[in-house]
């Protein structure tokens, strides 16, 4: 079987042949020369929540930047605050973040023990949490820093609706995954697995649904370092991916910022159409809060409360992977992601020549001036 | 990955002057002849083309009123509205912090009028054409332009120099900008020009699509074949029209008339996937059209590719940075100049603390004697303490680059060619308190200013 392994293709094709059978791939099996792609339609931070949201927010949503300034700067009889000194300064502070005690705010981590995410380091830890189907070792310390923070928090978060806007409305967030060398839809112990940004915009139906079977280009011209090929494995349907540091893209189309994750893996439940499941990893800190920063400035984040500096200090402080050689201090922190994907096929444009004569949106009739 | 090339090549390419174009002549864009009061003239700047100026030279600029997200700002048609009243708060304009905060340096904040002078009429000035005249609230004459009143920047110092604001678009997050006024662009009805990171971009005025010119065509003749023509479109000329200035007709096929501009058939390009795009530029052979091309920066600095576009970068291609600044007060005084408060940038580059700016920030150091050979790029003296200027070798001052009368910048967080870790970094994503990256192309979003 391990000889036949590496030869998977040949093997396939011979069976096929020799057997005068249907293969994997039938005229009504997705994949297609082994292969099959899906286009992302939605991501969202990893949130558990309870039914009143007690259990992980005792003390109920956090600040965001207009409770904090108030706070801080209370309207009184008599003063006079002075620009620098206050809405200055606090702009100073979110691009310029530390780790000094906010002595007159507080923070509001989540509690409890239960989170959405994957085991990250194959262990169970003290701080790890249960997912609520019951795994043990949930690596999502991201949980403890935005679980009670409104923008992110289900149905109708701030953030939640917005990287589902742009990630309709904006190209530069097209994230597509392609599994090739598959035999086996529901099970196969070696794939690989390409993760691509592409180019086109997601095809929707009438209602806004995401239609199965678009095609996307693979931006070849700017994408490269969004490209990276992974090895990966289908079991009873669930494909999973060998750990690997990625980048991809985020953002709400006034800046290009992208995120950076260290150990990053999905976890997804594959069905000819779609795709749905998890991604997680370590996601580097830095890159991540001036990501944040850069998408949405401070009144965008207001809309869900979200206040950038105190985020910081709890992500430093519940950091947990790749610690600095030097300080010994974390860089990065578990996090995971719900995402999901529909079908898409995935064209490799040939370096030198267009395959698709037309665009959508595009016009291909003559353009008359004066008209 | 990245790709590094130097200036003079890769934008020679994108600023091709057309082959019938005399190699040493700067291309400028032609504008539609208006009647226009005595005293003022049209100066073709050397970046925003075409613009008015008054009798000196000096720009005239104009100040729409646009919503920002507490309220509008800037002047409706037919009521001046800058004074000499000087703010002491901020109005509050930008969401989510309040006004009635002090000022920085508010001892010394101008009033709208001592940097934005009106453009005053005399008693016995005539209206002409779309030039009218306006009563100010302090009883004077202003000018106007299309209803709009008309200013000079005190930022100007030299017939066309255009310091004080730009037509390239950005967001309205920027605040109520000023813009320089000028005559329309003298193209045929359908086209028009965007103005955009690299220059007096052509394009179809309905649909907003490039417009390109082929080096496989030859002046008045077009060799686009069939397989040309799955992906190139010619745009069509009426048959009543004629060739005036930079335009002319060809006829492409038996029958059906081409516009050419320069003596160059021009096509829409099929695969362009948004507006003002630079994308055709990709073809070999082929080049988006400019009425006129911006003035390319000194030598030494290249052009780069990242994840989205192209940015500025230095000789070693480290991407190069300007900074942006609008005050909240009502009349939104611009902050990103030298002769302004620093207390905006250094609050976004160091929590107020210039040595953190220099650290985080650094300026972009011109060479001793280095040259520019356009008005927009420039040198200057800065103080890096004050971040204002110096006196020329003054002690510890920086001989830095200048574009558009600003210093330029890195970020410290860059550590390869083409990295952009301090785009959009400050308020409101870097366009009203913050710093973006000197783009040259955005194929994703409007970075480059086009939309």
């Amino acid at each position: 079987m391990q000889s036949c392994r590496s030869m998977k293709l040949a093997c396939a094709g011979l069976l096929g042949s020799a057997l005068g059978v249907a293969t994997a791939q039938a005229a009504d099996s997705p994949l297609r020369d082994h292969t099959i792609g899906y286009v992302l339609t939605a991501k969202n931070v990893a949130i558990w929540q309870s039914p009143d949201g007690k259990v992980e927010c005792p003390e109920g949503l956090n600040d965001g930047p207009r409770e904090q300034f108030k706070t801080l700067y209370p309207e009184k009889p008599g003063v006079h605050y002075k620009f620098v000194e206050t809405q200055l300064e606090r702009e100073g502070q979110i691009w310029n973040p530390t780790t000094d005690p906010e002595t007159k705010l507080h923070f509001k981590e989540a509690q409890g023990t239960t989170a959405i995410g994957l085991n990250l380091d194959g262990k169970v830890g003290p701080h790890d949490f249960t997912s609520p189907d019951g795994e043990q070792g949930i690596d999502n310390q991201m949980y403890r820093v935005l679980g009670c923070v409104e923008n992110y928090r289900g149905p109708d978060g701030s953030y939640r609706h917005f990287i589902q806007d742009y990630m309709r409305k904006f190209n530069y967030n097209r994230f597509l995954i392609e599994l090739t060398n598959v035999d086996d839809l529901a099970n196969d112990a070696d794939v690989d697995v390409t993760l691509y940004r592409g180019k086109d915009p997601l095809m929707v139906d009438a209602l806004g649904g995401y239609l199965v079977g678009s095609t996307q280009r693979i931006d070849f011209r700017w994408g490269q370092s969004f490209i990276y090929h992974l090895k990966g494995q289908i079991k009873d349907g669930v494909l999973t991916t060998a750990p690997a540091d990625v980048t991809f893209p985020e953002s709400q189309a006034r800046g290009v910022p992208y995120l950076s994750v260290r150990g990053w893996r999905v976890k997804l439940n594959l069905k000819p159409e779609s795709a749905e499941g998890l991604m997680a990893g370590y996601t580097d800190i830095e890159r991540y809060y001036n990501s944040l920063g850069q998408n949405w400035s401070t009144h965008h984040r207001s809309y869900g409360a979200e206040a950038m500096p105190s985020e910081y200090r709890a992500m430093l402080k519940n950091a947990d992977g790749y610690p600095d050689p030097e300080t010994g201090q974390n860089t990065a922190i578990s996090m995971a992601w719900e995402i999901k994907f529909v079908q898409a096929y995935i064209l490799h444009e040939k370096p030198d020549g267009q395959t698709i004569t037309r665009v959508q949106g595009g016009s291909a009739k003559a353009e008359t001036a004066g008209r | 990955m990245r790709q590094i090339a130097s200036l003079v090549g890769v934008l020679a390419a994108a600023f091709l002057m057309l082959p019938a174009q005399a190699k040493d002549k700067p291309l400028l864009e032609e504008y539609v002849r208006e009647p226009m009061p005595p005293g003022f003239k049209v100066i073709v700047a050397e970046f925003e083309g075409p613009v008015f100026a008054d009798a000196k030279g000096k720009t005239l600029y104009n100040w729409p009123r646009i919503g920002l997200r507490n309220g509008d700002a800037g002047e409706q048609k037919g009521k001046p509205a800058c004074d000499d009243h000087k703010y002491t708060d901020n109005a509050g304009l930008m969401s989510p912090y309040p006004g009635g905060l002090e000022l920085p340096e508010v001892e010394t904040r101008p009033a709208c009028t001592d940097v934005w002078p009106p453009v005053l009429a005399k008693p016995d000035a005539k209206p002409v054409g779309k030039w009218t005249i306006l009563d100010r609230p302090d009883g004077r004459k202003q000018w106007a332009y299309d209803g709009y009143a008309l200013y000079t920047s005190t930022l100007d110092r030299e017939p066309g120099d255009v310091f004080g604001g730009s037509r390239k678009r950005g967001t309205s997050e920027e605040g109520a900008q000023r813009e320089p006024v000028g005559p329309p662009p003298n193209v045929p009805p359908g086209f028009a020009v965007s103005m955009v990171a690299t220059g007096r971009l052509l394009i179809i005025g309905a649909t907003g699509r490039s417009v390109y010119y082929s080096d496989h065509d030859a002046p008045g003749k077009s060799n686009c074949d069939l397989q040309c023509l799955r992906e190139w479109t010619p745009v069509l000329a009426p048959q009543s029209v004629r060739a005036q200035g930079d335009w002319s007709v060809i006829q492409s096929s038996p029958g059906v008339n081409q516009w050419a501009f320069r003596k160059m058939p021009v096509y829409t390009h099929v695969l362009d996937s948004r507006n003002a795009s630079l994308e055709g530029s990709d073809v070999p052979g082929w080049h988006n059209v400019y009425t006129q091309p911006a003035p390319p920066p000194p030598e030494g600095f290249t052009v780069n590719d990242m994840h989205s576009g192209q940015v500025l970068g230095d000789a070693k291609g480290m991407t190069i940075y300007v900074y942006n600044c609008n005050d909240d007060a009502i009349d939104q005084l611009s902050c990103n100049h030298p002769d302004r408060p620093q207390a905006y940038r250094f609050a976004v580059c160091g929590r107020g603390d210039p040595d953190l700016c220099l650290k985080n920030f650094p300026y972009v150091i011109a060479p001793k004697g280095a040259k520019s050979n356009s008005r927009i790029w420039s040198t200057m003296d800065i103080d890096p303490q004050t971040g204002k200027k110096a006196a020329a070798n003054a002690p510890g001052a920086l001989h830095v680059w200048a574009y558009r009368d600003r210093p330029v910048y890195y970020c410290s967080r860059d550590k390869k060619p083409g990295d952009i870790e301090c785009d959009t970094w400050g308020e409101f994503n870097g366009a009203r308190n913050g710093y973006k990256a000197f783009w040259l192309r955005d194929d994703f979003g409007g970075n480059a200013g086009s939309r």
